[in-house]
């Protein structure tokens, strides 16, 4: 086989190759992302805040986005919002997206197009101490004429903003809940913990569990999620899950919460006991057959 | 005959070719790096650097990142910015991707339920969770919007679902326009679909009922449902086209 014929067949393989390996994408369909998912500021007033949004079309398609602001609030305790409608000054007439320099309500983006753009805060010298809430929101523009019955469909993404405007005083949260099952035959244990803000201002706090064994020993140690908890509400921190499998006698789990770096600490400790029934069960059963093997060969040697 | 061993052996070459090409496909890991493009240009990172650009005060100009860096602090005179969360399971932006811009339900015929789907995904998701609500901007409405005719959201069998709680809907006398949501990949649809013939209808903004999650999760993982849409009318409906608005946004937690 010649230098010639190997270049053709390659040519022949990587033609095949990338005919095989293109997906089709799927026509009319709606595809964004968004970045950061999140942005928390803290500002005493005056003071202008600039942060970078960064929007992308996904699809094949030009799509056309409007861009909306919204206050929210905690909806559930997991984190969930729910937005309502507010006629508060500072959301209306202060926050700003910029694309060059130029307040925009609405963009377009090509296929694949990625945009960088400036969300800009104005936080006037009189604005009150307080939190405010809002999601900015991207929603895509259908204006297709449909010629028989339909439903056209609008796609939308957003981004969250935590904004504290005044001096951060000393956050003032309760462990409204630290709980845990009474008894577990196995591992692992779920915690449920949930804070509850009664300050001003968000918090994000810091915390661990340290579960200690009968004889006072400490065998784990459980990082949990810093999540933030919006002011006058409370919030469950997700996946406090302890990853033992094999447990057996009584145990104790202290939480340890710090609400800010400079505190104030919270600890609390509850109990739970472990017994491993289906497992001592086969030990048991295990433990009698031998035994009784024992006790039949001894019976054959004397015997013998 | 010389000629057919010669094309036997392009080809031959060809499959190996071919079939090399696929085993380093198969065995090449995913380039993390990312495009931007539009008719003018292309830009290709090795970094994923999702966003980078100015952000700052008026006493400052710092340039924030993130992507590698999860979550990235940024202090001012009188500000301090956070951007990102900062145990995210994935470095890649939040985001959503909708099959379809536009259901079309076709000639619609009394008593006979139309149900056409959509499919809503999910991608780089924040281990915190997110939700997608859902809302329509009116029920299905007679073009033009003066004649007033319209189908209404569906009540389903017992007249009991709404925009908050699903009900059976298998009756073809029956008549509305409702979803509901079967989950792909993940179970992020509400519990309430669980039965496969309850459905729900959509928040009717113009209304003022306020819009509703579809789907939502709290796991870091790519999630995929399945969004059909019933629609059946009874024999008195006027003749037309009726067309209405569904917006679909996908949110974060906080």
């Amino acid at each position: 086989m010649n230098m010639k014929k190997l270049k053709i067949g390659l040519l022949i393989g990587l033609l095949g190759y990338l005919f095989i390996g293109n997906i089709p994408v799927e026509a009319g369909a709606l595809s964004l992302s968004l970045d950061p998912p999140i942005i928390e500021i803290n500002a005493l007033p005056p003071s202008t805040v600039t942060s970078t949004l960064s929007i992308q079309n996904k699809s094949d398609n030009q799509v056309h986005l409007i861009i909306q602001v919204k206050p929210f609030r905690a909806k559930l305790e997991n984190g969930e919002l729910e937005y309502f409608n507010s006629e508060d000054s500072l959301m209306l007439s202060n926050i700003k997206v910029l694309d060059n320099g130029a307040a925009v309500e609405s963009v377009t983006l090509g296929p694949s197009q990625q945009k960088n753009l400036i969300l800009s805060i104005n936080i006037p010298q009189d604005t009150k101490t307080s939190d405010y809430y809002f999601s900015i929101i991207f929603v895509s523009e259908n204006s297709l004429s449909p010629t028989s019955n339909a439903s056209l469909n609008q796609l939308g993404i957003a981004t969250n903003v935590l904004l504290s405007v005044g001096q951060k005083a000393i956050p003032d949260a309760i462990i409204e809940e630290f709980s845990s099952g009474l008894f577990f035959e196995k591992g692992p244990v779920p915690f449920t913990i949930r804070l509850k803000n009664k300050g001003i201002h968000f918090i994000k706090p810091k915390g661990n569990i340290f579960i200690k064994n009968m004889f006072g020993q400490s065998i784990g140690k459980l990082d949990l999620m810093s999540v933030n908890i919006l002011s006058d509400s409370t919030r469950a921190i997700p996946n406090a899950l302890w990853k033992e499998d094999f447990l057996l006698g009584f145990y104790t789990a202290t939480l340890n919460t710090s609400l800010s770096n400079d505190g104030p600490n919270f600890t609390r400790s509850i109990n739970f006991f472990a017994f491993p029934f289906q497992g001592m069960i086969v030990i048991i059963i295990v433990a009698i057959a031998a035994i009784i093997i024992t006790n039949r060969l001894k019976k054959i040697r004397t015997f013998s | 005959m010389t000629f057919i061993r010669r094309t036997i052996v392009t080809l031959r070459s060809g499959l190996i070719g071919l079939l090399g090409c696929l085993f380093i496909g198969l065995f090449l890991t995913t380039a993390s790096g990312q495009t931007m493009s539009n008719k003018d240009y292309i830009i290709k990172m090795q970094d994923i650097n999702t966003v980078s650009g100015l952000t700052g005060g008026t006493n400052y100009k710092p340039r924030p990142t993130s992507g590698e860096i999860s979550s990235d602090v940024l202090k001012g005179v009188n500000f301090k910015v956070r951007t990102g969360f900062e145990n995210i399971a994935s470095h890649l932006p939040f985001s959503v991707t909708l099959s379809s811009d536009l259901i079309d339900f076709g000639i619609l015929s009394p008593t006979n339920p139309i149900i056409r789907t959509v499919d809503l995904r999910m991608h780089n998701l924040p281990l915190h969770g997110y939700s997608v609500i859902a809302f329509e901007d009116h029920p299905l409405r007679k073009s033009p919007d003066a004649s007033g005719e319209f189908i209404p959201d569906t009540t389903c069998d017992n007249g009991g679902c709404s925009q908050e709680n699903a009900g059976e809907w298998t009756n073809t006398l029956t008549y509305g326009f409702g979803y509901r949501c079967d989950n792909v990949t993940g179970v992020d649809c509400s519990n309430s679909f669980s039965n496969s013939n309850f459905y729900k209808h959509l928040p009717d903004i113009s209304n003022g009922q306020s819009s509703q999650s579809v789907m939502s999760g709290i796991r870091a993982k790519n999630k995929e449902t399945r969004i059909s849409y019933k629609v059946n009318i009874s024999g008195n409906q006027a003749q037309g086209i009726y067309s209405n608005i569904i917006t679909y946004i996908a949110i974060p937690n906080f």
